[in-house]
């Protein structure tokens, strides 16, 4: 991306931001409540406008955003068919590939609650799925807590992220930090 | 061919969604009957009453049915869904389901009440019925709030109920077509085409609505490759 500006308001929360991700890095960015590092995600992710400059990306956008985001009343199969119905794939293939990526997480697949009744673990793996799901070559994540940016241990077919943490420091705007290294699998 | 087939697999997921929530399920049925018992000493005002009761019910699910997965459906369109793609796929699995409550509380009112032309309380009740998911969807994608949503649903509804149908308000209202069709279910001869086609202008024009301020507020931005 690259000279991204949004403001809301006479506010100007980003101010010509410019930022590059090669395929296989990932790249943290932090800063405080306010910063701008969500905004940046969703600027990325195509979720909101920017006010001026430009984003070029390589591929589909996955996006996991700090709220799971999911329908609480259906099951992780039931997000698998509907997600992989959007991306053209049928059922029992969406099935085939999401079980695959949910079992690298850790997710219990025998588990057949619907979203509202998973424990903490599951509910995380879900919502990491949808940033993961196989057709996503670049993905944007928020989150509040940098240890849940490095929680999968693998992302298949990912080659480019962007992760987000959101902890109390000086600065007033995003850092980035590209020296992150890749966990396992990016 | 495969638009179809999202929007089957949203008519599903909103079905499974809502199948699983009981005590809507229960609401969505007691609410139009309640409306109906309350009233059933002021004879055959109760048919009027409890029909278009049934829009607090419809509309209110489909009220729902948008906003509580407000979080999700940009997700779905940055998923590769289209906005349309949600809004059909909302209005195939409720337009069903609210025809069949339709016709159970229609042959209701028909076995207690005895009104001079059945087949058109069953029409209007069904009117009633349909036009309430465009409304529902038009609220919910304009109002993008529950309470402020919940308030316009019951404004809405609440003026059609309290107006008689000679104010010139009444005219203007969304159920006031359906209202017409009730009423001349009631008395042996009366115009039932004029309110039919009014109708279903009506609910074609709640469908834009609904569409415009949807596409507003979930549409994603396609960035270009990289050269």
């Amino acid at each position: 991306m690259s000279q991204v500006t949004k403001r809301y308001g006479r506010t100007t929360i980003l101010d010509a931001v410019d930022l590059v991700v090669h395929g296989g890095e990932v790249v943290a960015l932090t800063g405080e409540n306010g910063a701008g590092k969500s905004t940046l995600m969703k600027i990325c992710a195509g979720l909101i406008r920017c006010d001026a400059g430009e984003v070029r990306v390589g591929g589909p956008i996955g996006y996991c955003p700090q709220t799971p985001g999911l329908f609480e009343l259906l099951t992780a199969d039931d997000h698998l068919v509907m997600f992989g119905r959007g991306a053209g794939i049928g059922r029992s293939e969406s099935l085939r590939r999401g079980h695959a990526i949910l079992e690298e997480f850790g997710y219990p697949l025998h588990e057949r609650s619907v979203t509202r009744d998973l424990s903490g673990g599951p509910a995380r793996s879900s919502t990491w799925l949808w940033r993961c799901w196989p057709t996503r070559r670049c993905c944007c994540s928020t989150s509040r807590t940098r240890g849940s940016i490095g929680a999968p241990t693998s992302t298949s077919g990912t080659t480019a992220a962007c992760g987000v943490t959101e902890e109390r420091r000086s600065s007033s705007s995003p850092t980035c930090w590209p020296s992150w290294s890749a966990p396992t699998g990016w | 061919m495969s638009s179809m087939r999202r929007v089957v697999i949203m008519a599903e997921m909103h079905g499974r969604d809502l199948t699983r929530r009981h005590v809507a399920l229960g609401l969505l049925i007691a609410l139009p009957a309640s409306f109906y018992l309350a009233s059933m000493s002021s004879g055959d005002e109760s048919i009027i009453a409890g029909g278009v009761g049934m829009a607090f019910a419809v509309s209110g699910a489909t009220l729902f049915s948008i906003l509580s997965s407000s979080e999700v459906d940009q997700r779905l369109v940055l998923g590769g869904y289209r906005p349309f793609d949600l809004l059909i796929g909302r209005l195939l699995f409720l337009g069903p389901l609210g025809l069949a409550i339709a016709a159970g509380f229609s042959a209701l009112m028909i076995t207690v009440s005895h009104p001079q032309r059945p087949w058109l309380t069953l029409l209007g009740v069904a009117a009633v019925a349909l036009q309430s998911i465009p409304f529902g969807l038009a609220v919910g994608a304009a109002v993008p709030r529950e309470l402020e949503g919940t308030l316009v649903l019951i404004g809405v509804v609440g003026m059609q109920l309290a107006v008689g149908p000679d104010s010139p308000v009444a005219k203007f209202l969304p159920f006031y077509g359906p209202q017409e069709i009730i009423t001349a279910s009631l008395v042996p001869s009366g115009a039932v085409a004029g309110p039919l086609l009014l109708t279903a202008l009506y609910g074609l024009a709640l469908l834009v609505v609904a569409r415009l301020f949807l596409v507003r507020r979930i549409s994603v931005t396609r960035h270009p490759g990289v050269a």
